[in-house]
C-alpha cells in the first residue's frame, strides 16, 4: 500500500493570504493540520468500514480542515444596536405601520413591507417566554456538571397578541443566559433584567450583557 | 404554453463593499425596487425563489434568512444552488405549473464579508487528490484559458481585448464598479496572475443584491422570458472528467432553450465571466457565430456596436462578480438595456462559478 504524504500550506501559500490570516492559521496551528501524521498513521492501521460480510480495508481518511474566514457586516440597524450594548443601552425599532417594537432592530418592518428609522431605547426588563436547561455545548466532547440556563426573553411592553386568543403574534426578545437562580426555581413567566459587564470590558456584542437575571421580586 | 414575463426588476449597485448594510438590508432595497418597479405589493406575491450557496454567506441554511426582507414571509420559499438564473429559471418552472401567478427571485452576494475566498473555491474541489495541492482557482482557470487558446487560436492579447471592451462598456451603466475607459494596452500591463491570466482578465469580486418579478400576468410584463436552458457539462470535483477549455454546458443548455422558441438570432449577448476567456469560451460552445470567435472579438463585431453586441452591460469585468449572484445580474441588466428600446431580444448566459462546467440561459424578447 503506497502512503500518500501529508500536505501542509507552504510558505508560499501563507504569503498570498492576508496577513492577519496567515498569522491566525500560524498561531493556531493550522499550518500543520493537513494530514496529522499521527491521525494519518493511525487511520491507516485500522478497519475503516465494515458492510454485512464484505470488509473494507486499508481505506484512507483524508483530514481536511476547512479554514473559511468571514467578517460579517452588522449593517445599519445591527451597528447601532451593538453600540447601544458598549453604552449599556438596549436600542430597537418602532414600525409606525404596525406598531410593533423590534429588539434586535430592523431598518425594515417585514410585516408591512416599509422602512422603520423610529429608534427607542428599552429599559431591558422582561419575561422568561421558554427556556431550557442545557447540559450540552457545540463541541460533541462537552457535557456540563452544572447546566446552563438558555432562555428568551420578551422584553417588558413589547409583546402583541391576537384579539382573540393567547396566540402571540409579534414579541421583541432575545435568546440569552440566565444566572443567579437554580434550576428548579427558573419558569416561563419568570421577570428578569439584564446584568451588564463592566464599562470598560464592553466591546460592543452580546456579551456585553453577562446574563439576564431574576428582578428582586420574583426571586 | 405558458407565457412568462419579467414583472420588474430592481437591484443595488455593485460596490466592492457595502459597509453600511447587511445582506438582509441590500436585499430590502433590491426588493422594494423590484416592486415600485412592477406597480405591485408583496402581498401580490405567491413566492420567493432565491439563489445562496452557504460557504458563500458564511452561515448554514441560508433560505432562511431569505423571506423577512424580500416581501415573502408567510409565503411559499425555496433556495436553489449553482448560480443566480438557475433561480430564474425554477421561478419559471414554478410557474408553469399552473399554482402561482407571481414568483420573486433573489440573490445577493456580500463578497467584502469573505476574507479567504480562494480557500472556499480550493473546498468546492476533491479533498484527496486537488485539495492538497493547494491550487489558487486563478491557476485552474488559467489551465482553462491556455486550453482554450491553444484549441481556438486566440491569443492571450485577445482576453485583453475582452477586458478592455467591458470595462469601457461599464461606463454607460450606473450600476458598474469598475468601469474604466482603458485600452487593450493598459489591461496587458497589468500583472500576470498566473499565466496566460493577468490581474485585468479577473472580474473583481463586489457586493451587489438584485430582486426579479416573474409572472404569468401578460398585463404586468415588461419583457417576455420566451425560452431557458439549463445543463451540466463534464465536469467532475477530482477534475479528471473536466474537457480543459470547453464549455460543455453551454451548447447543451442553449439546445434545451431552442427547444422552446423558434427565435435563432438575438440581438445581443449578456453573459457572466469571471474571466475573460470565461467569456469567449462559452460564445465558442454556443456555435451561433458562423466565423471565428478571435476574428469577430478582433473586429469589433462583439463591441456595443458591432453586430453582436456582448455583455454591453460591462459584464463582470466591468460591473464587479458578484459570486453566484451573477446570473441574476445579467437578467437585471439585460432587462434594463431591452427597456431602452435599442434592442429586442438576447441571450443571457451564466456559468455555475468560476471553474465549474455547468450552467444556465435564457432567452429574453421584448414584444414590437
Amino acid at each position: 500500500m503506497t502512503r500518500a504524504t501529508p500536505s501542509r500550506f507552504s510558505p508560499n501559500y501563507l504569503q498570498q493570504l492576508p496577513e492577519d490570516l496567515a498569522r491566525y492559521i500560524q498561531r493556531h496551528g493550522l499550518d500543520k493540520e493537513f494530514g496529522r501524521l499521527e491521525s494519518w498513521a493511525s487511520s491507516m492501521e485500522k478497519r475503516y468500514m465494515e458492510i454485512g460480510e464484505w470488509q473494507i480495508d486499508n481505506l484512507v481518511l483524508t483530514y481536511w480542515h476547512i479554514a473559511c474566514m468571514y467578517r460579517h457586516t452588522a449593517g445599519a440597524a445591527f451597528s447601532r444596536f451593538l453600540k447601544g450594548l458598549k453604552n449599556g443601552k438596549i436600542l430597537g425599532t418602532r414600525c409606525e405601520g404596525c406598531g410593533r417594537v423590534l429588539i434586535p432592530p430592523r431598518t425594515f418592518c417585514e410585516w408591512c413591507f416599509k422602512d422603520i428609522d423610529t429608534w427607542v431605547e428599552h429599559p431591558g426588563a422582561g419575561i422568561i417566554s421558554t427556556y431550557s436547561l442545557s447540559y450540552i455545548g457545540t463541541d460533541p466532547r462537552v457535557r456540563f456538571e452544572k447546566p446552563v440556563i438558555v432562555a428568551v426573553v420578551w422584553f417588558d411592553g413589547t409583546v402583541k397578541k391576537a384579539n382573540s386568543s393567547r396566540t402571540v403574534l409579534h414579541a421583541a426578545g432575545i435568546l440569552h443566559k440566565v444566572q443567579g437562580v437554580g434550576p428548579e426555581e427558573v419558569h416561563v413567566g419568570m421577570r428578569v433584567k439584564p446584568v451588564w459587564r463592566k464599562p470598560e470590558e464592553r466591546v460592543g456584542s452580546i456579551l456585553d450583557i453577562e446574563y439576564f437575571a431574576p428582578l428582586e421580586s420574583d426571586v | 404554453m405558458m407565457d412568462i414575463w419579467v414583472a420588474g426588476v430592481g437591484e443595488i449597485p455593485c460596490r466592492p463593499i457595502y459597509d453600511d448594510m447587511d445582506f438582509r438590508e441590500m436585499l430590502y432595497r433590491a426588493a422594494v425596487k423590484a416592486y415600485f418597479d412592477a406597480g405591485i405589493t408583496p402581498a401580490e406575491v405567491d413566492g420567493v425563489v432565491s439563489s445562496g450557496m452557504d460557504f458563500y454567506e458564511g452561515m448554514s441554511i441560508t433560505d432562511s434568512y431569505t423571506p423577512d426582507q424580500v416581501g415573502g414571509r408567510l409565503k411559499f420559499n425555496t433556495l436553489v444552488s449553482n448560480d443566480a438564473l438557475n433561480a430564474i429559471i425554477h421561478g419559471c418552472m414554478l410557474l408553469k405549473t399552473g399554482h402561482f401567478r407571481t414568483i420573486l427571485v433573489t440573490a445577493y452576494a456580500k463578497a467584502s464579508n469573505i476574507l479567504n475566498y480562494s480557500e472556499i473555491v480550493l473546498n468546492s474541489f476533491d479533498p484527496h487528490v486537488i485539495r492538497p495541492l493547494t491550487p489558487h482557482f486563478y491557476t485552474i482557470a488559467a489551465l482553462d484559458a491556455r486550453a482554450y487558446l491553444t484549441n481556438s487560436g486566440c491569443e492571450a492579447r485577445d482576453l485583453s481585448l475582452v477586458a478592455a471592451k467591458n470595462k469601457r462598456n461599464a461606463l454607460r451603466n450606473p450600476s458598474a464598479a469598475f468601469a474604466e475607459n482603458t485600452s487593450v494596452e493598459e489591461v496587458e500591463s497589468t500583472e500576470v496572475v498566473s499565466e496566460p491570466l493577468r490581474r485585468g482578465h479577473v472580474a473583481v469580486p463586489c457586493d451587489y443584491a438584485a430582486a426579479v418579478l416573474l409572472t404569468t400576468e401578460k398585463e404586468l410584463g415588461k419583457v417576455r422570458v420566451e425560452a431557458f436552458g439549463y445543463a451540466a457539462g463534464s465536469y467532475s470535483p477530482d477534475l479528471s472528467l473536466k474537457t480543459w477549455g470547453q464549455s460543455g454546458w453551454a451548447r447543451a443548455a442553449l439546445d434545451i432553450a431552442f427547444k422552446q422558441t423558434r427565435l435563432r438570432q438575438v440581438d445581443f449577448v449578456e453573459i457572466s465571466e469571471p474571466f475573460a476567456h470565461s467569456e469567449l469560451m462559452a460564445l465558442d460552445a454556443f456555435g451561433v457565430i458562423r466565423e471565428s470567435i478571435c476574428k469577430t472579438l478582433r473586429d469589433g463585431g462583439f463591441n456595443i456596436d458591432g453586430h453582436l453586441p456582448v455583455n454591453p452591460s460591462g459584464g463582470c469585468i466591468g460591473m464587479g462578480y458578484p459570486l453566484n449572484a451573477a446570473g441574476l445580474q445579467r437578467l437585471v441588466q439585460s432587462v434594463n438595456l431591452l427597456r431602452t428600446g435599442r434592442w429586442n431580444s438576447c441571450l443571457v448566459a451564466s456559468p455555475d462559478g468560476e471553474v465549474v462546467d455547468g450552467g444556465a440561459v435564457v432567452v429574453l424578447r421584448v414584444e414590437a
